[in-house]
């Protein structure tokens, strides 16, 4: 029933139809009240705002007055706007008809449908706006009442306050295979868990924090967690869907600076202006560069006009950095005004000049089915280029770049489509040796020997000349507007203004985004890594901190984490350390009836939440529980440069490899099943979230993919392998020991009495099939003969009955919830 | 695959965003439609040699084109001549759908934005073809949930077309697109067979109950029940899914009736056959594809052979869904991305591509038949009276019952829509 309402609710307060049909009930019911009987006191109009409360915008209501918030929407009972309206207290000489209250009963569980958004005053709605919460200054909260850990200090507070006793930590077994699964997203191997589980109490746990944290497997799992986010695909999506050989330098990037700790500050700096960051050596050249292709892996059309193409190619880049680090929406400006969060569509445009002003270099030229493959590139430093990294041979490098790309886009026009006309074909080869020629007679001698060692890498760079962006009317490419000077959106323009004149201003967008007193950035940051930790976020809104996404269960724990983050120098591996180890992460999941009853939905955290394990995590961790894990993997350049369609090998390869998921050559709208069947987003959009689905497909997945009943046939005829080597040992305490290790291998701990048993009895079933009884004329003692009966077994029988049996058990196990769950 | 009211509930709270709920979606006015067949011919149909009657290109044969510098009017070469009580115009290629003009609402004055196959295809499944977006069937379904939980509520039956139209992008991936592979029934769906038997699985199920249910401490842990529940359908599917799409059984008459007797029917005839009975196990949307249209070269002779692969086995469609009483609640689309040019370049054997103007066709639940609806200009270069991609999404969804401005899934922040900001329902086509 409680579901059900939520979901009902959840409804009436997101889908588009009910805000219109709100909208209507708002206009007709609750605004005439609203102006007739409350804005002479209650509104930025008034001459002296009553209690700091002004009415006149659905922002100012929910930010409220001196008393704090007056309405939290679909919550009656926590307004104390209503109460007023409700009581006659308000308004104060004229109180409200009963059928009037109801309606604004009605209204706030509605979720307060409002669409005076729309406000005359831009400064007002401006003023209000920045009084959100998350648009409000990160303020540490006073920590130092709480003994010992903050955290725990302040989740025990909301706990005790409700009158809740958290639930007991977790066992050991837990809490190793938790800790594996969320610092490297793979299990602990079966020694692994005993070395925990026998090593010294009171320091073992934060031991095994620390190597966790400096293990490879480190990167692998948090990188992805970005990649998701960063949107990250290796070809260009939609139609033509070229590949792009050299993408995963980006993917290598993330990974790398998760297992080096990069400063989240520098991550998002370089990823957003990397090119226009100062660097002190070749290396840091190339970092910067490869950091950039942030921008350029999103999903392109190739096909579209130049117009649309840019301006798609644009909005895609402004979505990804404002949704992806901000948390805000600003895209959605793209056509309109924002329908809720305080941004114009002149914004959004004065953001869009930044990345118009800036080139890409993403290895792509636009162009129909029968022109447009191969374009430009940036170039990487190595070993054989470093000395003109040294020289500072800048106009010979630049050259060298130039004469590359175009050698490439030669060959490339050569291979266009015979339906592409002779003139259109002529036409770009002869502009192409033309600028070839000059770039080549421009070229100094004794340099184009370093050609050959020039690597691609997709990157940005400003554009030479810089120019301001018109407003597409409608979000239309072919109507444009009034001019829009490069500015951040105006609710952030309280801040200095930035300096665009000479670059695209890029560098100032990501310095902004990243400075330590930006409300946003850090809050949105540390809710993700909540929510990977605990399975539920702070806020379960991971990529909108605007007015739809809501309000954190927990504003002091989210300011804490903030400020703490910030303060530790931005260290994602001292933020997650320092959530592991409170007491909140280590308790159980257990269920408990009493803390049930008063907050089910475990917003108090007086439990840890189950987690469904991610796609990525179920097959590595069949891969690394089977022995198969390949620790080594290929890249998409190993296999082609050229752009126009996957190889057979490389989409052979995609299939077959066994090497952690995060490396496998992520082609868009290419199929991997086991990794759709447990929810990969769909690489072409920015996922906060994923889904979390249970359906039959999985199951039968599971239970009858030939690729898993394998495995599990392998790792049982490995077990038996190792019997038959253990000669003279008890038959019975050999299977209760390949019972232990299945166990331990699958689920990270021992049987418990009634699953071993039923384990047991499973093993040995029709065992009996290998036994044969013999009658045997016996002559007993006292001299007369009797039948006996001997009972022969086939060993050789028996034990294969065994090995299935036992790779049966191997399957069921990986088919229960505990394998596919972190407790 | 399989969701039930419980999962789906769990799985809202979970974070899946708005849940479609029929009672809050519904339109004012009455459907009929509970599913959808899509007959997808894949390349752009010429519609002035099959469904669009342009008298002007008969009369005016040969002249230069007026609109398109270079080309000759070429008119069809075999006449689209009055079907049925209501005498529209249907090519006489098609003579056994002839027979069910009156059933027949010729939609004449289609348009679409794109006039490159990806794209307009794109734009036709999903509405969009600038950004990855959710097919029409994953909407459908979204919006309506399944009839049958033990069979994919969308099902493409060789589709023969990238992913990105049949994908559910932002939707959950139950709202996906299962392709179907009509030339290998034995294996159609993925992981249906059970390599051990069923006897030894049964058993190994029973040991994974028992592990499971074990963990059940908690009675409110509906994700474990749903797990539980999941290995129990995905055990039943493994039987009913193969019999649902057993053709083996079928009678001779039936398999004549699609033409599935015909070597030229028989392969479509199949896909049709299927559609049939995924429509009456409960299935939402079917898409059933069809190559081949992109006819640059050899119109004439090709149009007449694509035309003879279709017709006995559409009109065995339309006559067996009425047999069993499903047509009167399933909506069959049949048509193309785009259309094609009335005229032949300079020493062309064939027509390029015509996106101003097409033609599409719809039968079947609510649909008012024997009209041409919508119109193309003379020639049949641009729609005069135009209907546009999102019109008739709108007009599709309005069919089953749904208001299109209603049905919205929250993602980025904002609430999506198969029409976006657009789409109106064409009141002309229904009944």
């Amino acid at each position: 029933m409680k579901i059900a309402y939520v979901i009902i609710f959840s409804i009436l307060t997101t889908s588009a139809f009910a805000q219109e049909a709100g909208v209507k009930f708002f206009e007709q019911n609750i605004l005439p009240v609203l102006q007739t009987q409350c804005y002479s006191c209650h509104s930025s109009k008034a001459k002296d705002v009553k209690g700091g409360l002004a009415l006149d915008t659905r922002l100012a209501i929910l930010n409220g007055g001196d008393g704090g918030p007056s309405v939290v929407p679909g919550k009656v009972d926590e307004s104390p706007l209503f109460d007023y309206v409700e009581s006659g207290d308000m308004p104060p000489d004229n109180p409200l008809d009963k059928q009037t209250v109801e309606l604004f009963r009605k209204w706030i569980k509605m979720g307060m449908p409002d669409n005076r958004f729309k406000h005359e005053n831009r400064q007002v709605e401006l003023k209000q706006a920045r009084d959100f919460w998350s648009f409000k200054k990160v303020r540490r909260p006073p920590v130092g009442k709480y003994d010992g850990d903050i955290i725990d200090g302040i989740v025990n507070e909301e706990l005790s306050k409700a009158g809740i006793t958290p639930v007991e930590q977790a066992n050991d077994y837990i809490l190793v295979r938790r800790l594996y699964f969320d610092l490297i997203g793979l299990p602990p191997s079966e020694q692994q868990t005993r070395q925990f589980i026998q090593g010294k109490k009171d320091t073992r746990y934060e031991e095994l924090v620390d190597n966790l944290l400096d293990d490879d497997g480190f990167g692998e799992k948090w990188g992805r967690h970005w990649l998701d986010v960063a949107r990250f695909g290796e070809s260009s999506g939609q139609d033509r869907n070229l590949v792009s050989p050299y993408a995963w330098r980006y993917r290598d990037w993330v990974i790398n600076a998760f297992n080096n700790d990069k400063p989240y500050d520098d991550f998002i700096i370089e990823q957003i202006a990397g090119d226009l960051l100062p660097h002190r050596n070749y290396i840091d050249y190339n970092n910067n560069r490869v950091a950039t292709g942030f921008l350029t892996i999103g999903t392109k059309n190739i096909q579209a006009q130049t117009k649309q193409f840019e301006a798609d190619r644009n909005d895609d880049q402004i979505d990804v950095v404002t949704r992806g680090f901000l948390g805000m929406t600003l895209s959605c400006a793209r056509c309109h005004d924002h329908k809720f969060d305080p941004f114009s569509q002149k914004d959004y445009y004065g953001v869009y000049g930044l990345f118009d002003n800036t080139e890409n270099l993403d290895g792509l030229y636009r162009g129909n089915n029968n022109t447009g493959y191969v374009g430009d590139y940036e170039f990487l430093v190595n070993k054989e280029t470093e000395d003109l990294y040294k020289k500072k041979k800048v106009d010979e490098w630049f050259l060298l770049c130039d004469i590359k790309n175009l050698e490439a886009q030669i060959e490339s026009i050569k291979t266009w489509n015979k339906r592409a006309t002779e003139q259109q074909i002529e036409r770009e080869l002869k502009k192409r040796e033309k600028e070839l020629e000059e770039a080549k007679a421009k070229l100094s001698e004794g340099y184009i020997e370093y050609l050959e060692f020039l690597e691609p890498v997709m990157s940005v760079r400003d554009k030479k000349q810089m120019k301001e962006s018109k407003l597409a009317i409608r979000g239309e490419v072919n109507n444009l507007g009034e001019e829009v000077p490069r500015r951040l959106p105006e609710v952030f323009s309280d801040r200095p203004n930035l300096n665009f004149d000479h670059t695209s201003g890029r560098f100032q967008l990501a310095t902004w985004i990243a400075d330590r007193t930006n409300p946003l950035t850090y809050r949105v940051h540390v809710n993700r890594v909540w929510r990977h930790l605990f399975g539920k976020g702070i806020l379960d809104s991971f990529d909108n901190f605007g007015i739809l996404g809501g309000e954190p269960t927990n504003i002091q724990l989210m300011n804490y984490l903030s400020s703490q983050f910030v303060a530790s120098r931005f260290s994602n591996k001292a933020l997650i350390k320092t959530i592991v180890m409170s007491d909140a992460y280590k308790r159980s999941s257990d269920f408990n009836e009493k803390n049930y009853a008063s907050d089910p939905d475990n917003v108090l955290l007086w439990r840890m939440n189950e987690k469904r394990l991610e796609a990525e995590q179920i097959r590595d961790a069949l891969l690394f529980v089977s022995g198969k894990l390949d620790e080594s993997h290929k890249n998409i350049s190993e296999f082609q440069t050229d752009i126009r369609r996957p190889t057979k090998e490389l989409t052979k390869y995609i299939q077959d490899t066994m090497s952690r998921s995060i490396y496998i050559p992520s082609l868009r709208d290419n199929k991997i099943e086991i990794l759709d069947k447990f929810d990969r987003p769909d690489n072409s959009l920015l996922a906060a979230e994923r889904n979390v689905t249970t359906v039959s497909t999985q199951a039968l997945y599971l239970m009858n993919n030939p690729k898993i009943i394998m495995m599990c046939r392998e790792m049982a005829a490995k077990i038996w392998k190792r019997n038959m080597m253990m000669g003279k040992t008890m038959p019975s305490l050999l299977y209760r020991n390949n019972i232990y290790h299945v166990f331990n291998t699958l689920l990270g701990r021992p049987p418990n009495k009634e699953e071993f048993d039923k384990a047991m009895a499973f093993y040995l079933k029709g065992t009996e099939e290998a036994e044969t009884i013999n009658l045997v004329n016996k002559k007993g003692e006292d001299g007369e003969e009797f039948v006996d009966y001997q009972t022969k077994v086939d060993i050789k029988k028996k034990n294969e009955i065994m090995e299935k049996n036992l790779a049966n058990l191997i399957q069921i196990l990986i088919c229960t919830g505990e394998f596919r769950n972190v407790l | 695959m399989y969701y039930s009211r419980r999962s789906l509930l769990q799985a809202s709270s979970a974070g899946f965003g708005m849940l479609a709920l029929k009672g809050l979606l519904a339109d004012e006015a009455q459907a009929n439609g509970k599913r959808v067949i899509f007959i997808y011919c894949n390349g752009g149909m010429t519609h002035t040699d099959t469904f669009d009657y342009k008298p002007e290109m008969i009369k005016q044969d040969g002249i230069d084109d007026p609109v398109s510098k270079g080309r000759k009017i070429v008119k069809p070469k075999v006449p689209l001549t009055p079907a049925g009580e209501s005498g529209i115009q249907i090519s006489e290629l098609f003579p056994e759908l002839r027979k069910y003009a009156d059933d027949l609402c010729l939609i004449n004055g289609m348009k679409s934005k794109s006039g490159n196959h990806n794209q307009a295809r794109q734009l036709l499944h999903t509405g969009n073809f600038q950004f990855t977006r959710p097919s029409m069937g994953s909407w459908l379904l979204y919006g309506l949930g399944t009839e049958n939980k033990e069979l994919p509520g969308f099902i493409t039956i060789d589709a023969g077309i990238g992913p990105e139209n049949y994908g559910s992008a932002f939707l959950p991936a139950i709202y996906q697109g299962t392709g179907i592979n009509a030339n290998n029934l034995n294996n159609a769906i993925p992981n249906l067979k059970s390599p051990i038997g069923m006897v030894s699985q049964r058993q190994n199920l029973d040991l994974l109950y028992d592990f499971n249910n074990m963990r059940l401490q908690d009675t409110e842990n509906s994700r474990l029940q749903g797990l539980i529940e999941s290995y129990e359908l995905a055990f039943r599917m493994q039987t009913s899914v193969p019999q649902t799409i057993d053709i083996s059984k079928e009678s001779p008459q039936t398999l004549a009736k699609y033409g599935i007797n015909n070597k030229t029917t028989a392969k479509f005839g199949k896909q049709c056959l299927l559609a049939k009975k995924f429509s009456e196990a409960g299935v939402r949307f079917i898409e059933i594809g069809h190559n081949g249209f992109d006819m640059h070269r050899d119109i004439h002779v090709n149009i007449a052979k694509k035309a003879n692969e279709m017709d006995k086995p559409i009109a065995g469609l339309i006559q067996d869904l009425k047999d069993c009483g499903l047509f009167d609640d399933t909506i069959i689309l049949f048509g193309s991305e785009f259309g094609r040019t009335p005229g032949f370049k300079e020493g062309a054997t064939g027509r390029d591509h015509n996106n101003g103007g097409f033609s599409m066709w719809m039968a079947g639940g609510g649909v008012k038949g024997g009209q041409r609806y919508g119109s193309t200009s003379e020639f049949g270069h641009k729609a005069v009276e135009a209907i546009d991609i999102h019109d008739l999404h709108a007009t599709i969804l309005h069919l089953m019952g749904i208001d299109h401005t209603k049905l919205t899934y929250r993602y980025s922040g904002r609430d999506f829509r198969l029409t976006d900001v657009f789409g109106n329902i064409q009141e002309g086509i229904i009944a």
